[in-house]
Protein backbone atom coordinates (compact mmCIF):
# COMPACT_ATOMS: atom_id res chain seq x y z
CA UNK A 1 0.00 0.00 0.00
CA UNK A 2 2.96 2.40 0.72
CA UNK A 3 4.10 1.48 -1.95
CA UNK A 4 1.71 2.04 -4.42
CA UNK A 5 1.21 5.71 -2.44
CA UNK A 6 4.55 6.36 -3.63
CA UNK A 7 3.99 5.54 -6.75
CA UNK A 8 1.26 7.51 -7.07
CA UNK A 9 2.63 10.51 -5.53
CA UNK A 10 5.77 10.29 -7.83
CA UNK A 11 3.55 10.11 -11.06
CA UNK A 12 1.69 13.25 -9.92
CA UNK A 13 4.96 14.64 -9.40
CA UNK A 14 5.94 14.01 -12.74
CA UNK A 15 3.06 14.95 -14.72
CA UNK A 16 3.31 18.77 -12.48
CA UNK A 17 6.97 18.51 -14.05
CA UNK A 18 5.66 18.10 -17.55
CA UNK A 19 2.85 20.65 -17.95
CA UNK A 20 5.48 22.88 -16.32
CA UNK A 21 8.17 21.90 -18.69
CA UNK A 22 5.48 22.76 -21.78
CA UNK A 23 4.60 25.74 -20.30
CA UNK A 24 8.04 26.80 -20.21
CA UNK A 25 8.58 25.43 -23.40
CA UNK A 26 5.84 27.52 -24.91
CA UNK A 27 6.42 30.83 -23.21
CA UNK A 28 10.38 30.76 -24.25
CA UNK A 29 9.59 30.24 -27.93
CA UNK A 30 6.82 32.54 -28.30
CA UNK A 31 8.72 35.14 -26.35
CA UNK A 32 12.32 33.91 -28.97
CA UNK A 33 9.80 34.59 -31.95
CA UNK A 34 7.13 37.14 -31.42
CA UNK A 35 7.10 38.38 -34.52
CA UNK A 36 6.04 35.08 -35.96
CA UNK A 37 3.16 34.12 -32.89
CA UNK A 38 2.06 37.30 -33.98
CA UNK A 39 1.95 36.94 -37.68
CA UNK A 40 0.61 33.28 -37.11
CA UNK A 41 -2.11 34.68 -35.61
CA UNK A 42 -2.52 37.00 -37.73
CA UNK A 43 -3.18 34.64 -40.23
CA UNK A 44 -6.27 32.72 -38.29
CA UNK A 45 -9.46 33.26 -39.45
CA UNK A 46 -10.70 33.47 -36.02
CA UNK A 47 -8.53 36.46 -34.70
CA UNK A 48 -9.78 40.10 -35.24
CA UNK A 49 -6.75 41.27 -37.35
CA UNK A 50 -6.01 44.44 -36.06
CA UNK A 51 -5.97 43.10 -32.59
CA UNK A 52 -3.93 39.94 -32.68
CA UNK A 53 -0.73 41.56 -30.58
CA UNK A 54 -3.16 42.28 -27.57
CA UNK A 55 -4.59 38.96 -27.86
CA UNK A 56 -0.81 37.11 -28.28
CA UNK A 57 0.23 39.29 -25.32
CA UNK A 58 -2.88 37.80 -23.31
CA UNK A 59 -2.06 34.50 -24.47
CA UNK A 60 1.66 34.99 -23.34
CA UNK A 61 0.29 36.80 -19.94
CA UNK A 62 -1.99 33.48 -19.52
CA UNK A 63 1.04 31.32 -20.12
CA UNK A 64 3.64 32.99 -17.89
CA UNK A 65 0.72 33.59 -15.04
CA UNK A 66 -0.10 29.43 -14.72
CA UNK A 67 3.85 28.54 -14.94
CA UNK A 68 4.48 31.16 -12.28
CA UNK A 69 1.47 29.77 -10.09
CA UNK A 70 2.98 25.86 -11.16
CA UNK A 71 6.12 27.08 -9.56
CA UNK A 72 4.65 27.14 -5.91
CA UNK A 73 3.42 24.85 -3.56
CA UNK A 74 0.43 27.21 -2.45
CA UNK A 75 -0.52 28.21 -5.51
CA UNK A 76 -0.26 24.98 -7.91
CA UNK A 77 -4.05 23.66 -7.98
CA UNK A 78 -4.95 27.32 -9.29
CA UNK A 79 -2.32 26.69 -11.47
CA UNK A 80 -3.79 23.06 -12.77
CA UNK A 81 -6.65 24.43 -13.25
CA UNK A 82 -5.77 27.20 -15.73
CA UNK A 83 -3.68 24.92 -17.19
CA UNK A 84 -6.58 22.41 -17.65
CA UNK A 85 -8.75 25.44 -19.30
CA UNK A 86 -6.02 26.57 -21.11
CA UNK A 87 -5.48 23.38 -22.98
CA UNK A 88 -9.06 22.83 -23.60
CA UNK A 89 -9.44 26.08 -25.20
CA UNK A 90 -6.13 25.38 -27.50
CA UNK A 91 -7.89 22.10 -28.47
CA UNK A 92 -11.05 23.73 -28.90
CA UNK A 93 -9.54 26.25 -31.15
CA UNK A 94 -7.44 23.54 -33.34
CA UNK A 95 -10.67 21.40 -33.66
CA UNK A 96 -12.51 24.68 -35.21
CA UNK A 97 -9.37 25.53 -37.40
CA UNK A 98 -9.66 22.36 -38.72
CA UNK A 99 -13.22 21.78 -39.10
CA UNK A 100 -13.66 25.11 -40.93
CA UNK A 101 -10.89 27.27 -41.41
CA UNK A 102 -10.26 26.95 -45.61
CA UNK A 103 -6.47 27.04 -44.88
CA UNK A 104 -4.26 25.94 -42.00
CA UNK A 105 -1.35 28.41 -41.41
CA UNK A 106 2.22 27.38 -39.94
CA UNK A 107 0.69 26.30 -36.22
CA UNK A 108 3.60 27.81 -33.49
CA UNK A 109 7.25 27.55 -33.13
CA UNK A 110 8.69 25.15 -30.44
CA UNK A 111 8.56 21.61 -29.38
CA UNK A 112 5.09 21.80 -31.58
CA UNK A 113 6.64 23.00 -34.79
CA UNK A 114 7.34 19.45 -36.20
CA UNK A 115 3.63 18.37 -34.94
CA UNK A 116 0.71 18.51 -38.22
CA UNK A 117 -2.21 19.93 -37.01
CA UNK A 118 -4.18 16.73 -36.14
CA UNK A 119 -0.70 15.87 -34.18
CA UNK A 120 -1.18 18.99 -32.29
CA UNK A 121 -4.60 18.14 -31.30
CA UNK A 122 -3.54 14.62 -29.73
CA UNK A 123 -0.65 16.35 -27.57
CA UNK A 124 -3.22 18.72 -26.52
CA UNK A 125 -5.81 16.39 -25.57
CA UNK A 126 -3.06 14.53 -23.50
CA UNK A 127 -2.25 17.57 -21.89
CA UNK A 128 -6.26 18.08 -20.93
CA UNK A 129 -6.56 14.78 -19.16
CA UNK A 130 -3.07 15.22 -17.11
CA UNK A 131 -4.24 18.67 -15.98
CA UNK A 132 -7.73 17.65 -15.32
CA UNK A 133 -6.26 14.58 -13.77
CA UNK A 134 -3.97 17.02 -11.70
CA UNK A 135 -7.01 19.28 -10.56
CA UNK A 136 -8.53 16.55 -9.21
CA UNK A 137 -5.90 14.95 -7.21
CA UNK A 138 -5.58 15.31 -3.74
CA UNK A 139 -1.81 13.81 -3.66
CA UNK A 140 -1.18 16.00 -1.04
CA UNK A 141 -3.62 15.15 1.79
CA UNK A 142 -3.18 11.62 0.87
CA UNK A 143 0.57 11.83 1.63
CA UNK A 144 0.11 13.06 4.86
CA UNK B 1 -12.10 21.47 -7.19
CA UNK B 2 -15.77 22.18 -6.68
CA UNK B 3 -18.34 21.72 -8.70
CA UNK B 4 -19.44 25.29 -9.07
CA UNK B 5 -15.88 26.74 -10.11
CA UNK B 6 -15.65 23.48 -12.60
CA UNK B 7 -18.27 24.64 -14.20
CA UNK B 8 -18.00 28.28 -14.68
CA UNK B 9 -14.48 27.31 -15.93
CA UNK B 10 -16.24 25.21 -18.31
CA UNK B 11 -18.76 27.87 -19.47
CA UNK B 12 -15.81 30.38 -19.91
CA UNK B 13 -13.96 28.00 -22.21
CA UNK B 14 -17.33 27.29 -24.34
CA UNK B 15 -17.65 31.30 -24.22
CA UNK B 16 -13.98 32.00 -25.53
CA UNK B 17 -14.44 29.37 -28.66
CA UNK B 18 -18.25 30.57 -29.11
CA UNK B 19 -16.82 34.45 -29.31
CA UNK B 20 -13.87 32.57 -31.91
CA UNK B 21 -16.54 30.83 -33.66
CA UNK B 22 -19.08 33.76 -34.02
CA UNK B 23 -15.80 36.35 -35.10
CA UNK B 24 -14.88 33.48 -37.72
CA UNK B 25 -18.15 33.61 -39.24
CA UNK B 26 -18.48 37.57 -39.20
CA UNK B 27 -15.01 38.59 -40.44
CA UNK B 28 -13.57 38.19 -43.79
CA UNK B 29 -10.93 36.57 -43.38
CA UNK B 30 -11.92 33.05 -44.60
CA UNK B 31 -13.87 34.38 -47.35
CA UNK B 32 -11.10 36.66 -48.76
CA UNK B 33 -8.47 34.21 -48.70
CA UNK B 34 -10.91 32.32 -50.70
CA UNK B 35 -11.87 35.27 -52.96
CA UNK B 36 -8.23 35.75 -53.83
CA UNK B 37 -7.56 32.39 -54.83
CA UNK B 38 -11.06 32.80 -55.97
CA UNK B 39 -11.40 30.17 -58.78
CA UNK B 40 -12.66 26.51 -60.19
CA UNK B 41 -10.05 23.93 -60.98
CA UNK B 42 -10.78 20.92 -62.98
CA UNK B 43 -9.69 17.04 -62.86
CA UNK B 44 -6.97 16.25 -65.51
CA UNK B 45 -7.09 12.48 -66.36
CA UNK B 46 -3.26 12.65 -67.19
CA UNK B 47 -2.30 10.05 -64.90
CA UNK B 48 -2.90 6.49 -65.88
CA UNK B 49 -1.27 4.04 -63.69
CA UNK B 50 0.93 3.85 -60.44
CA UNK B 51 3.74 2.28 -61.94
CA UNK B 52 6.31 1.86 -59.10
CA UNK B 53 6.79 2.52 -55.38
CA UNK B 54 10.12 2.93 -53.26
CA UNK B 55 10.19 2.93 -49.91
CA UNK B 56 13.44 5.23 -48.05
CA UNK B 57 14.11 5.86 -44.74
CA UNK B 58 12.69 8.90 -43.41
CA UNK B 59 14.57 11.97 -44.27
CA UNK B 60 14.08 14.72 -46.48
CA UNK B 61 14.96 14.11 -50.44
CA UNK B 62 14.45 16.06 -53.47
CA UNK B 63 14.78 14.32 -57.05
CA UNK B 64 17.87 15.41 -59.07
CA UNK B 65 16.96 13.47 -62.67
CA UNK B 66 16.74 10.62 -64.41
CA UNK B 67 19.58 9.11 -65.94
CA UNK B 68 19.42 6.19 -68.00
CA UNK B 69 16.12 5.10 -66.51
CA UNK B 70 17.30 5.12 -63.18
CA UNK B 71 15.92 8.07 -61.14
CA UNK B 72 17.91 10.03 -58.92
CA UNK B 73 17.19 11.42 -55.92
CA UNK B 74 19.71 13.47 -53.21
CA UNK B 75 18.83 13.25 -49.36
CA UNK B 76 19.15 16.67 -48.13
CA UNK B 77 22.21 17.80 -46.36
CA UNK B 78 23.77 14.07 -46.39
CA UNK B 79 26.36 13.08 -49.33
CA UNK B 80 23.93 10.62 -50.37
CA UNK B 81 22.70 10.33 -53.36
CA UNK B 82 20.13 7.11 -54.35
CA UNK B 83 19.24 5.94 -57.43
CA UNK B 84 16.14 3.64 -57.59
CA UNK B 85 17.08 1.70 -59.92
CA UNK B 86 14.20 -0.58 -62.59
CA UNK B 87 14.52 -3.92 -60.97
CA UNK B 88 13.60 -1.97 -57.60
CA UNK B 89 16.23 -1.98 -56.19
CA UNK B 90 18.30 0.89 -54.77
CA UNK B 91 21.81 2.04 -54.92
CA UNK B 92 23.66 4.81 -52.68
CA UNK B 93 26.47 6.83 -53.58
CA UNK B 94 28.48 9.03 -51.26
CA UNK B 95 29.33 12.57 -52.94
CA UNK B 96 33.36 13.12 -52.25
CA UNK B 97 33.99 14.16 -49.06
CA UNK B 98 35.48 17.42 -50.54
CA UNK B 99 31.62 18.94 -51.27
CA UNK B 100 30.48 19.60 -47.89
CA UNK B 101 26.57 18.10 -48.02
CA UNK B 102 24.93 21.08 -45.97
CA UNK B 103 26.40 24.03 -49.20
CA UNK B 104 24.54 22.27 -51.34
CA UNK B 105 21.35 24.30 -52.69
CA UNK B 106 20.48 22.30 -55.58
CA UNK B 107 21.38 19.19 -57.83
CA UNK B 108 20.27 18.73 -61.80
CA UNK B 109 21.11 16.62 -64.39
CA UNK B 110 23.78 17.96 -66.24
CA UNK B 111 21.67 18.75 -69.55
CA UNK B 112 24.31 18.89 -71.73
CA UNK B 113 25.69 15.11 -70.85
CA UNK B 114 24.83 11.77 -69.67
CA UNK B 115 25.92 10.58 -66.05
CA UNK B 116 27.19 14.12 -65.18
CA UNK B 117 25.32 15.55 -62.17
CA UNK B 118 25.42 19.54 -61.56
CA UNK B 119 26.03 20.30 -58.00
CA UNK B 120 25.26 24.01 -57.37
CA UNK B 121 26.74 25.20 -53.80
CA UNK B 122 25.25 28.83 -53.63
CA UNK B 123 26.89 30.05 -50.63
CA UNK B 124 30.05 28.39 -51.22
CA UNK B 125 30.20 30.28 -55.26
CA UNK B 126 30.79 26.78 -56.67
CA UNK B 127 28.82 24.56 -59.44
CA UNK B 128 31.10 21.20 -59.17
CA UNK B 129 30.46 19.00 -62.36
CA UNK B 130 30.09 15.10 -61.24
CA UNK B 131 30.67 12.09 -62.95
CA UNK B 132 28.21 9.83 -61.62
CA UNK B 133 29.76 6.56 -62.89
CA UNK B 134 33.45 7.43 -62.62
CA UNK B 135 32.68 8.93 -58.87
CA UNK B 136 34.80 11.80 -59.65
CA UNK B 137 34.23 15.27 -59.85
CA UNK B 138 35.43 16.39 -63.40
CA UNK B 139 35.22 20.23 -63.47
CA UNK B 140 34.99 23.20 -60.54
CA UNK B 141 33.26 26.68 -61.30
CA UNK B 142 34.33 28.84 -59.33
CA UNK B 143 32.82 31.75 -59.25
CA UNK B 144 33.67 35.83 -57.56
CA UNK B 145 30.42 36.72 -56.14
CA UNK B 146 27.06 35.37 -54.95
CA UNK B 147 24.88 33.80 -57.25
CA UNK B 148 20.98 32.42 -56.92
CA UNK B 149 18.51 30.28 -59.37
CA UNK B 150 21.84 29.02 -61.86
CA UNK B 151 20.61 27.50 -65.01
CA UNK B 152 23.68 26.15 -67.01
CA UNK B 153 23.06 27.29 -70.82
CA UNK B 154 26.74 26.19 -72.86
CA UNK B 155 29.51 24.58 -71.57
CA UNK B 156 31.39 26.83 -69.75
CA UNK B 157 28.20 29.77 -69.58
CA UNK B 158 25.47 30.61 -66.98
CA UNK B 159 22.13 32.02 -66.64
CA UNK B 160 22.19 33.62 -63.31
CA UNK B 161 20.84 36.35 -60.98
CA UNK B 162 23.82 38.03 -58.99
CA UNK B 163 23.03 40.82 -56.61
CA UNK B 164 23.08 44.13 -57.74
CA UNK B 165 25.12 46.74 -55.51
CA UNK B 166 23.12 49.44 -55.81
CA UNK B 167 19.38 48.30 -55.80
CA UNK B 168 20.42 45.25 -53.22
CA UNK B 169 18.26 43.57 -55.46
CA UNK B 170 19.17 40.29 -57.74
CA UNK B 171 19.94 41.11 -61.64
CA UNK B 172 19.93 38.70 -63.73
CA UNK B 173 23.77 37.82 -65.76
CA UNK B 174 25.43 35.74 -68.19
CA UNK B 175 28.63 35.18 -66.70
CA UNK B 176 31.50 32.69 -69.08
CA UNK B 177 34.18 30.95 -67.84
CA UNK B 178 37.36 31.55 -69.88
CA UNK B 179 39.80 28.65 -70.37
CA UNK B 180 41.69 29.10 -66.70
CA UNK B 181 38.45 28.96 -64.72
CA UNK B 182 38.27 33.03 -64.40
CA UNK B 183 34.75 34.08 -64.40
CA UNK B 184 33.44 37.06 -66.05
CA UNK B 185 29.93 38.90 -66.26
CA UNK B 186 29.60 39.02 -70.04
CA UNK B 187 25.93 41.09 -69.95
CA UNK B 188 24.06 41.99 -67.05
CA UNK B 189 20.09 42.53 -68.15
CA UNK B 190 17.47 44.54 -67.17
CA UNK B 191 15.42 41.60 -65.65
CA UNK B 192 15.78 42.74 -62.03
CA UNK B 193 14.09 40.00 -58.99
CA UNK B 194 13.53 42.20 -55.78
CA UNK B 195 15.59 39.87 -53.10
CA UNK B 196 13.36 37.44 -51.16
CA UNK B 197 9.82 39.34 -52.17
CA UNK B 198 10.26 38.37 -55.74
CA UNK B 199 11.70 34.97 -54.91
CA UNK B 200 10.59 31.89 -56.90
CA UNK B 201 11.67 29.32 -59.76
CA UNK B 202 14.14 29.30 -62.85
CA UNK B 203 13.82 27.19 -65.49
CA UNK B 204 15.21 26.67 -69.40
CA UNK B 205 12.20 26.00 -71.87
CA UNK B 206 13.89 25.44 -75.22
CA UNK B 207 15.96 29.03 -75.92
CA UNK B 208 13.38 30.92 -73.16
CA UNK B 209 13.48 31.01 -69.55
CA UNK B 210 10.49 30.79 -67.76
CA UNK B 211 10.22 32.12 -63.65
CA UNK B 212 7.36 31.03 -61.90
CA UNK B 213 6.88 33.06 -58.57
CA UNK B 214 6.39 31.26 -54.82
CA UNK B 215 4.31 34.14 -53.10
CA UNK B 216 1.75 35.33 -56.00
CA UNK B 217 0.58 33.88 -59.53
CA UNK B 218 3.24 35.79 -61.84
CA UNK B 219 4.90 33.90 -64.85
CA UNK B 220 7.43 35.21 -66.36
CA UNK B 221 8.90 34.30 -69.67
CA UNK B 222 12.24 35.44 -71.14
CA UNK B 223 13.72 34.94 -74.77
CA UNK B 224 17.31 34.55 -75.96
CA UNK B 225 17.77 37.86 -76.26
CA UNK B 226 17.22 38.61 -72.38
CA UNK B 227 15.62 41.83 -73.14
CA UNK B 228 11.76 40.89 -73.79
CA UNK B 229 9.54 39.73 -70.63
CA UNK B 230 6.33 38.18 -71.19
CA UNK B 231 4.12 37.88 -67.92
CA UNK B 232 1.50 35.12 -67.77
CA UNK B 233 -0.15 34.01 -64.50
CA UNK B 234 -0.95 30.79 -62.52
CA UNK B 235 -4.80 29.81 -62.59
CA UNK B 236 -5.49 31.79 -59.05
CA UNK B 237 -6.06 35.47 -58.95
CA UNK B 238 -3.33 36.49 -56.01
CA UNK B 239 -0.93 39.28 -57.11
CA UNK B 240 0.44 40.31 -53.98
CA UNK B 241 3.75 40.47 -52.62
CA UNK B 242 4.97 39.75 -49.25
CA UNK B 243 5.65 42.29 -47.33
CA UNK B 244 9.02 42.97 -45.83
CA UNK B 245 10.67 45.52 -43.10
CA UNK B 246 14.28 46.09 -43.15
CA UNK B 247 15.96 46.61 -39.34
CA UNK B 248 19.41 47.34 -37.75
CA UNK B 249 20.25 50.55 -39.91
CA UNK B 250 19.08 48.50 -43.45
CA UNK B 251 21.26 45.70 -43.07
CA UNK B 252 18.88 43.37 -42.40
CA UNK B 253 15.96 42.37 -44.52
CA UNK B 254 12.93 40.35 -43.32
CA UNK B 255 9.33 39.23 -43.38
CA UNK B 256 6.61 41.11 -41.96
CA UNK B 257 5.02 38.10 -41.87
CA UNK B 258 5.81 34.66 -42.95
CA UNK B 259 4.61 34.48 -46.23
CA UNK B 260 2.31 32.60 -47.65
CA UNK B 261 3.60 30.27 -50.33
CA UNK B 262 0.95 30.31 -53.63
CA UNK B 263 3.29 28.14 -55.93
CA UNK B 264 5.73 25.82 -54.66
CA UNK B 265 7.35 23.53 -56.78
CA UNK B 266 7.61 23.47 -60.58
CA UNK B 267 8.66 21.49 -63.67
CA UNK B 268 8.70 21.62 -67.36
CA UNK B 269 8.06 18.53 -69.41
CA UNK B 270 6.76 18.06 -73.33
CA UNK B 271 5.47 21.94 -73.87
CA UNK B 272 3.28 21.54 -70.20
CA UNK B 273 4.08 23.41 -67.19
CA UNK B 274 3.44 21.61 -64.02
CA UNK B 275 2.76 23.85 -60.55
CA UNK B 276 2.61 22.47 -57.65
CA UNK B 277 0.17 25.19 -56.39
CA UNK B 278 -0.74 25.48 -52.62
CA UNK B 279 -3.45 27.74 -52.93
CA UNK B 280 -7.13 25.69 -52.58
CA UNK B 281 -9.67 26.09 -55.35
CA UNK B 282 -14.00 26.51 -53.72
CA UNK B 283 -14.61 23.58 -55.36
CA UNK B 284 -11.37 21.76 -54.00
CA UNK B 285 -11.06 22.33 -50.25
CA UNK B 286 -10.07 18.71 -48.90
CA UNK B 287 -6.88 19.17 -46.64
CA UNK B 288 -4.97 15.59 -47.38
CA UNK B 289 -4.41 15.97 -51.29
CA UNK B 290 -1.65 18.02 -53.29
CA UNK B 291 -2.64 19.86 -56.16
CA UNK B 292 -0.39 20.08 -59.37
CA UNK B 293 -2.18 22.34 -62.05
CA UNK B 294 -0.91 21.95 -65.41
CA UNK B 295 -0.38 24.63 -67.82
CA UNK B 296 -0.04 24.31 -71.79
CA UNK B 297 3.30 26.27 -72.47
CA UNK B 298 2.85 26.73 -76.07
CA UNK B 299 -0.97 27.90 -75.27
CA UNK B 300 0.08 31.28 -73.61
CA UNK B 301 -0.03 29.20 -70.53
CA UNK B 302 -3.30 28.58 -70.31
CA UNK B 303 -5.41 25.86 -67.79
CA UNK B 304 -5.53 22.58 -69.03
CA UNK B 305 -6.32 21.16 -65.36
CA UNK B 306 -5.07 19.63 -62.24
CA UNK B 307 -3.96 16.66 -60.89
CA UNK B 308 -5.13 15.39 -56.99
CA UNK B 309 -2.92 13.54 -55.63
CA UNK B 310 -3.87 11.90 -52.03
CA UNK B 311 -1.27 12.46 -49.70
CA UNK B 312 0.68 9.49 -47.95
CA UNK B 313 0.89 9.59 -43.67
CA UNK B 314 -0.26 13.30 -44.18
CA UNK B 315 3.08 14.01 -45.90
CA UNK B 316 2.68 16.89 -48.75
CA UNK B 317 5.07 15.66 -51.53
CA UNK B 318 8.51 17.48 -50.93
CA UNK B 319 9.49 17.37 -54.50
CA UNK B 320 7.89 16.05 -58.18
CA UNK B 321 9.59 15.10 -61.17
CA UNK B 322 7.59 15.15 -64.59
CA UNK B 323 9.90 13.43 -67.31
CA UNK B 324 9.84 10.71 -70.00
CA UNK B 325 5.47 10.94 -69.67
CA UNK B 326 6.13 9.64 -65.88
CA UNK B 327 5.35 11.53 -62.63
CA UNK B 328 7.27 11.04 -59.63
CA UNK B 329 6.52 12.32 -56.56
CA UNK B 330 9.41 12.05 -53.44
CA UNK B 331 7.62 11.75 -49.88
CA UNK B 332 9.42 11.98 -46.95
CA UNK B 333 9.64 8.02 -46.89
CA UNK B 334 8.44 7.23 -50.53
CA UNK B 335 9.01 7.59 -54.22
CA UNK B 336 5.91 7.30 -56.06
CA UNK B 337 6.03 6.73 -59.43
CA UNK B 338 2.75 7.28 -62.09
CA UNK B 339 3.08 6.79 -65.44
CA UNK B 340 1.35 9.80 -67.40
CA UNK B 341 -0.65 9.64 -70.69
CA UNK B 342 -0.08 13.43 -71.67
CA UNK B 343 -3.26 13.51 -73.71
CA UNK B 344 -4.44 16.84 -72.67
Amino acid sequence: MNFLCRFKYKGVYFLHYLVFILFLFSIISKLLEFDLFISNLNQSPFFWQDSTTIIAIIILSMEILTTILLFFTKTKKIAYIFAFYIFLVYTGYITMMLLFSPYLPCSCGGLTYHLSWEQHIYLNMVFVIISGFLCFSNYENRKN
Amino acid sequence: MTKRPFLLGILITLGTLVILYCNFKSNNTAKNYLQAGGFHRSESDVISSLRDKFSLSDGYYDIVGIIKNKIIIREVKTPNIILLNEDKTTTTILLPENIDPKSIFDIAVDPLHDNILEIHCNNNRNVHLYDIKKDTIIKSFKFKQYFDKIIRCSQNTFYAFIPDNRSRNLVLAVIEFDEYGNDHIIETTNIVRESMVDDGMFQKYGSDLVYINYYNNKISVLDSSLTHEKYYHTIDTITSKPKTVTIKNGSIRKFLNAPRYVNQLSQISDGLLFVNSYVKSENYLSKDIDVIDIYDIKNKFSYKGSLFLKRIDNNRISDFLVSNKKLILQYPTTTVIYELSMQI
